[in-house]
């Protein structure tokens, strides 16, 4: 350096210490910051640093909900807020240049987005929500400072209205969830156990070793809940009792279509019903799961388990004949067969007859001969008077008087009066006689073998012996009946029809010419596989009976779930037009 | 560079003018042995310190570089999956029960006929039309 510069080395020298002071000194304030940053300071800057970066990310998916074969059934979509800050509008881009930019894509005046735009001193503007991403792409290319736009998720029903009262609806800013959205919102909103990933403050992602790119990039989404409906059986359940409704002007309708086995429900339509995707704009009474929340009296269809209990407890046998008068006078009432107008006394009557006929009389004789303590028991074990357990919301435990009953009572209890249960009720007891005497809590959301044991109840209510005495009483009498109802080729049926009177609402007595009409049966009756129960409010016209309105609906639903599920027939050629033999 | 003679003055640092020198010349003042070695130690360390700049300047570059790819590469990644969850949703509504029951319901798809025309078989003999004959085509020279 002397030699290049013929620096004077006296000179030299004294810049040289000059210069060794300056970097002993910077190196020392240098030493001295860090021992500041490292030691001293250390705690409060990694408390910094852990709020400058975002560990979790704020957004996130629900999980998806798919029937069993896989159909998703809700999943999430992206959209977002758009929100102004004033603070950061530039020149180039004024408030009224921004208005008209911007008011194509918002689908809102000039005028109106200007107004917004307008209030200066506001340090945050809500221009607009819920916009889609092909929109905010578009927005993001107009390259506007002063706008910040928040992604937000937003709950699908690609389905749209199928099985709406089973999904139910997610409101997250009011916190309201209906359906499986909530009773599954514990697994839905569960996310993955994965390395946090880390953000910066722009909302970039910090890679390091542990980041895996995968998950990086993808929106980290809840557990998946797979239920136990098949989305055809759903659908071709909804759809017959749709046109069923139709033809009929009725208020409301059910089909469940459940596994007697293991209390799986292959499809539960409610109607009417919603879309919940535009759950805002039904009404409360739509959305509410009638069938799980109301009670109706079961009429005929209670028969099954007044019949069961007597055998059950022995009060009967199963070659047990009764005389059948046509009509009972007891106290005050009346009590008469649906057909005395037409048919009068038939006299002596066995179970089948009953049944075939349902015959009022011979049901009440019936549960005249349990005790009632024992009757009340049985309708217990059958589970009426209590909720089913159902893995959905708003279940009602329905209503059953406690014993002592009066005469009159225990007699109008043996033909599905006197007491108010839910259709899922009748429908879990039904399907109990199904199950061999085995009772199983109905569920919409499929488990694992693990929580199935945690979940699901069992209990035997009937011996084997006289879960086959009903089957085989059932579906004798859907053979020997006039009607259609239950009748499907190739399969017996184990069934049985009710219509019921429908209880005055606003005080007691009866509505007049209303009526709840219902079938409940299973089949193959000797290896049942399928339960379907169906109930319809108020269906208007002349003949309004289980038999002609719920009976379609069961034959149909049940000949296409026989397909769906590819059952093996139990007996080919029975109802079929072109019998071979 | 280094002379004998520079390495044998190695205690002074420069030499003195004296009172009675027996020759008087400008001679070159030789710098301290010790002053060798640590310029060549500072001029390997300042070479150190230059490459170990040059390295960082570059290698922060080429981190910055690669980490811009990286979330470029990440935000393309985003969009596909996020493209990709709304092009399912619209796959899924399209081939929803209800949609399908829609569109057929509009294009009457499914509708039956109200009113079905019986045409009467036809009893007479089928007509046999005779192939035309062969029109013969003159060529054309040109064509």
């Amino acid at each position: 350096m002397i030699f290049l510069f013929n620096i004077n080395p006296k000179k030299y020298s004294f810049f040289a210490v000059v210069l060794q002071s300056f970097f002993l000194l910077f190196a020392l304030v240098l030493i001295m910051q860090l021992i500041k940053l490292q030691i001293f300071e250390h705690g409060k800057l990694m408390e910094k640093a852990k709020q400058m970066r975002q560990p979790m990310r704020s957004f996130t998916f629900r999980g998806e909900i798919t029937d069993r074969n896989g159909v998703r059934l809700a999943s999430d979509s992206t959209l977002y807020d758009i929100y102004a800050h004033p603070k950061y509008y530039t020149k180039d881009n004024p408030p009224e240049k921004m208005a008209i930019l911007l008011s194509p894509f918002l689908r809102q005046p000039s005028d109106v987005i200007l107004e917004k735009l307008n209030k200066l001193d506001a340090s945050t503007i809500t221009l607009a929500k819920g916009i889609d991403r092909d929109t905010i792409t578009k927005i993001k290319k107009l390259q506007l400072r002063g706008l910040d736009l928040v992604k937000k998720s937003e709950r699908v029903y690609p389905q749209s209205n199928l099985a709406s009262h089973i999904l139910g609806y997610v409101n997250p800013d009011a916190n309201l969830f209906a359906g499986v959205e909530k009773t599954g919102s514990k697994d839905l909103e569960a996310l993955p156990n994965i390395q946090p990933v880390e953000y910066d403050g722009k909302g970039d992602v910090i890679y390091d070793f542990n980041t895996d790119p995968i998950y990086a990039a993808k929106p980290l989404t809840g557990k998946k809940v797979v239920l136990t409906i098949d989305s055809t059986i759903q659908h071709v359940a909804e759809t017959e009792l749709a046109k069923m409704m139709a033809s009929t002007k009725a208020e409301r309708g059910t089909v469940i279509v459940m596994n007697p086995r293991n209390g799986e429900i292959y499809g539960f339509a409610v109607l009417p019903s919603y879309n919940p995707n535009k759950y805002n704009k039904a009404k409360q009474s739509v959305i509410k799961n009638w069938v799980l929340s109301d009670v109706y009296p079961p009429g005929s269809t209670f028969k099954i388990l007044t019949l069961a209990s007597a055998l059950e407890t022995g009060s009967i046998t199963e070659n047990e004949k009764f005389l059948d008068t046509g009509k009972v006078k007891m106290g005050e009432w009346t009590i008469t067969n649906y057909d005395y107008a037409k048919k009068g006394a038939p006299g002596v009557i066995d179970l089948k007859y009953l049944l075939t006929h349902s015959s009022n009389v011979g049901s009440l004789k019936v549960a005249l001969k349990i005790p009632s303590a024992e009757h009340y028991n049985m309708l217990r074990l059958f589970g009426i008077g209590s909720e089913t357990g159902i893995d959905l919301p708003g279940e009602s435990a329905g209503i059953i008087p406690s014993p002592p009953w009066d005469k009159v009572k225990h007699a109008t209890i043996g033909f599905g009066y006197s007491i108010a249960s839910t259709p899922m009720q009748i429908a879990s007891a039904v399907a109990a006689i199904a199950n061999n005497g085995i009772w199983v809590t109905p569920h919409v959301i499929k488990y694992s073998e693990e929580e199935s044991l945690k979940r699901l109840k069992t209990r035997r209510v009937l011996s084997q012996e006289t879960a086959i005495t009903m089957s085989k009483l059932l579906s004798s009498s859907i053979q020997a009946s006039d009607a259609k109802a239950g009748k499907i080729p190739n399969y017996r049926v184990a069934g049985k029809t009710g219509t019921s009177r429908k209880p005055n609402p606003n005080g007691p007595g009866y509505l007049p010419g209303q009526v709840f009409t219902s079938f409940a049966g299973y089949f193959p009756a000797y290896n049942p596989q399928v339960l379907i129960m169906v109930v319809v409010d108020n269906p208007k016209g002349v003949e309004m009976w289980g038999s002609t309105v719920a009976g379609p609906i069961f034959n149909n639903v049940a000949i296409e779930t026989a397909r769906i599920l590819n059952i093996k027939p139990d007996a080919p050629g029975l109802n079929c037009k072109n019998k071979e033999s | 560079m280094v002379s004998s003679i520079k390495s044998a003055a190695y205690k002074k640092a420069k030499q003195s003018p004296m009172h009675n020198p027996i020759i008087r010349a400008d001679f070159p003042v030789y710098e301290d042995v010790r002053q060798l070695p640590v310029f060549k130690f500072n001029r390997f360390l300042s070479c150190v310190l230059g490459v170990s700049i040059l390295i960082s300047v570059v290698s922060y570059s080429m981190v910055i570089a690669k980490e811009n790819a990286i979330i470029a590469y990440h935000n393309k990644a985003n969009d596909v999956n996020y493209d990709n969850i709304e092009l399912q949703n619209k796959v899924d509504y399209a081939r929803s029960f209800y949609n399908v029951n829609d569109k057929i319901t509009k294009i009457h798809f499914l509708t039956k006929a109200e009113k079905v025309l019986e045409v009467k078989a036809v009893t007479t003999n089928p007509v046999i039309v005779n192939k035309s004959e062969k029109v013969e085509v003159q060529p054309i020279s040109g064509y």
